[in-house]
């Protein structure tokens, strides 16, 4: 594989919550983002995968670890590097509808961003019509406000903002959660087109599986500001390890009845993140629990086979085809057989 | 795209609006050309026709040295709406920035800004006013400077809470991401988004600067004589309220027009820029509701 773009290496991220209490949004996050891919970070809210985006693009102090870019550690860069790396990586984020200032016309928002890097009225033009036509929208769309567009265009518009620093990275923050159907398949398609047509490295937050798994390459799976798995889609998706990313690709929606119905249902929410659950972090809403081991340490993350980590214990060493044994508790729902009661 | 900002423009104008703009703008036209439209010098002195009630020459008489009411009137506006633009000014010029930096960055220096603003408005105006003119001397220009100090927590705190609101919207984050400085963060970005409701609170300040103003050359401490202004000759003219009453009411009810007039038309902005201050239900439409609740309760007791 080629060089790392982003280097994440034992990131945390606690936010204080006073009462001597912290929030942890990122407990030793370790990854990497490989020039070329489209990296999707998928999990619940609230379990740490904006933070780590807006820590990723210095929004946000860390408060341990190191995060490396292109070869530079950008916590440690001065403003005039950090601008330059700015102009390498840019985001995308998740409501289109605030992402531009709105009392300025979108060609204001835009040109402003090209001059800022240094090109002149016409060069700025030029590129800002280039960019029109790859997200399909008209000129006209320039002397609008944010107020007077649809969502889909202000996240395509937002999408050529990105664009015209010619980044290498672009991290897009659930590009596509706040809008609807039609319109998502439209961004997706522009975000498809990115990857195929220039190549472009890409982190995609998001919480929607089916999306994640259509347009990623590698797949990390988030709970609680930690790494529960991490592979590529095939990994994910036909050798999943890990019970939460099993239970989560339990929960997408079935497109037919006839489909398997899925083993095992997340029950409950999400454990409070100021007081954060002994030992493995998804013990207590997993089925799977070894009482006196889950709850004691909390699980390493491994290699399992190449470039496919997960912290499990028990999805370490075995077979996914073999189906575990349920710990008493949890009770293994089966909707199907409800429904034939009826 | 015209259509919609015709729509928009009829919202603001409404009679209340249109009318006290329509005072406030025939009341700056007579100030402005106060040269041409006073008969007299409103200092010229004409001891022969002291206090005399309207007239043909004197259309609200004169005060108690001859002078003109109705020249002096005119030139008194020049002084007391410059002195409430000076006053509102100083606290723009220093106020806004105070509460953009303080808002936008947080931290110590935030707190101890807002912990003097608290100080300044925790004492009465204009009791700090006095103490002020009384460290600098009397004087229009101190009184003006005076009011203007006071009058900076309060629009810096306002501007504070507009940004703190303002930060966290994502178009701030993105500009963020893109790299632009703080100052053009706030300068460019934040403040466009937060001056129409900080218009609201400059046109009602500017109300207040007038009275202010008027009652610190009321008690002799703004305008000295003779300069004309409207405290000050609401306070010459006090003393004659009796025998000829025009010499304080003229005055007085300039004051009042004015300033009623200017919070009128920043209540008309403020309903233009927040539907959800918009009127409070009529009487009419507050009974129908209360007849409506009356009609089911009775049904329910009926059942």
């Amino acid at each position: 594989m080629s060089e790392p773009f982003i280097r994440v290496e034992h990131v945390k991220k606690y936010f204080d919550a006073g009462n001597k209490k912290c929030v942890k949004a990122l407990d030793d996050v370790s990854l990497e983002v490989y020039r070329g891919e489209i990296l999707g970070i998928v999990g619940e809210s609230g379990c740490g995968k904006s933070t780590l985006g807006r820590c990723i693009m210095r929004l946000t102090e860390i408060t341990d670890g190191k995060i490396i870019m292109d070869g530079k550690d950008i916590f440690s860069l001065s403003k005039k590097e950090m601008k330059e790396m700015r102009r390498k990586s840019q985001m995308v984020f998740q409501n289109p509808y605030s992402s531009f200032n709105p009392k300025h016309t979108i060609g204001r928002s835009l040109t402003d961003v090209a001059k800022l890097f240094g090109m002149t009225n016409a060069e700025a033009k030029e590129d800002i019509s280039n960019l029109l036509g790859l997200i399909s929208l008209d000129e006209s769309v320039l002397s609008r406000r944010p107020g007077e567009l649809s969502g889909g265009q202000l996240q395509r518009l937002a999408i050529a903002r990105a664009l015209i620093t010619k980044p290498v990275f672009i991290l897009a923050d659930e590009p596509v959660s706040a809008l609807d159907v039609s319109v998502q398949a439209q961004i997706l398609n522009l975000i498809f087109d990115l990857k195929q047509q220039f190549d472009q490295t890409m982190m995609f937050i998001s919480h929607d599986l089916p999306v994640v798994e259509h347009i990623c390459d590698r797949i990390v799976v988030m709970y609680l500001g930690a790494i529960m798995e991490m592979g590529s889609v095939d990994d994910i998706f036909s050798d999943t390890r890990h019970p939460y990313t099993k239970a989560l690709i339990a929960s997408k929606p079935r497109s037919s009845p006839d489909e398997p119905v899925p083993e095992v249902e997340l029950k409950g929410d999400l454990p409070n993140a100021m007081e954060m659950p002994e030992g493995c972090r998804f013990h207590t809403r997993c089925p799977h629990c070894i009482p006196g081991k889950c709850d004691a340490a909390a699980p390493l993350l491994k290699e399992v086979s190449p470039g496919h980590f997960c912290a499990c214990y028990l999805r370490q060493k075995e077979k996914t085809s073999e189906s575990l044994p349920v710990q008493n508790g949890f009770e293994v729902k089966d909707i199907r057989k409800k429904e034939t009661t009826l | 795209m015209n259509n919609k900002k015709e729509k928009k423009l009829g919202k603001l104008f409404t009679p209340s609006v249109i009318i006290s703009l329509a005072v406030l703008v025939i009341i700056l036209v007579c100030v402005c050309f106060a040269d041409l439209l006073a008969q007299y010098d409103p200092n010229a002195l004409d001891i022969g026709n002291m206090l005399k009630g309207p007239s043909a020459e004197h259309w609200l008489g004169t005060d108690k040295t001859g002078r003109d009411i109705f020249s002096r009137l005119l030139f008194g506006g020049r002084t007391s709406l410059l002195g409430a633009l000076g006053v509102v000014g100083i606290s723009i010029v220093i106020g806004v920035p105070i509460g953009l930096f303080s808002g936008y960055h947080g931290g110590k220096l935030d707190s101890i800004l807002m912990r003097i603003c608290d100080v300044i408005v925790s004492f009465p105006a204009l009791l700090l006013a006095f103490v002020f003119v009384a460290a600098f001397g009397r004087g229009l220009f101190n009184a003006i400077l005076a009011l203007g100090i006071i009058y900076i927590p309060m629009l810096a705190k306002l501007t504070r809470s507009l940004v703190l609101v303002e930060k966290n919207k994502t178009y701030v984050e993105a500009a963020k991401s893109i790299s632009f400085s703080d100052t053009r963060i706030l300068f460019t970005q934040i403040l466009p988004n937060c001056i129409s409701t900080m218009m609201v609170e400059l046109t009602l300040d500017l109300g207040y600067a007038i009275l202010d103003l008027a009652s610190m050359s009321f008690l002799g401490l703004g305008v000295q004589p003779p300069t004309s202004d409207w405290g000050a000759m609401l306070e010459e003219g006090r003393i004659y309220l009796t025998t000829s009453p025009l010499c304080a009411i003229a005055p007085g009810l300039m004051i009042i027009i004015t300033v009623i007039a200017l919070n009128i038309f920043s209540d008309g902005i403020q309903g233009y820029l927040d539907p959800s201050q918009r009127k409070l239900p009529s009487i009419r439409s507050y009974r129908r509701l209360m007849a409506k609740l009356a009609a089911k309760k009775a049904g329910k007791a009926a059942e």
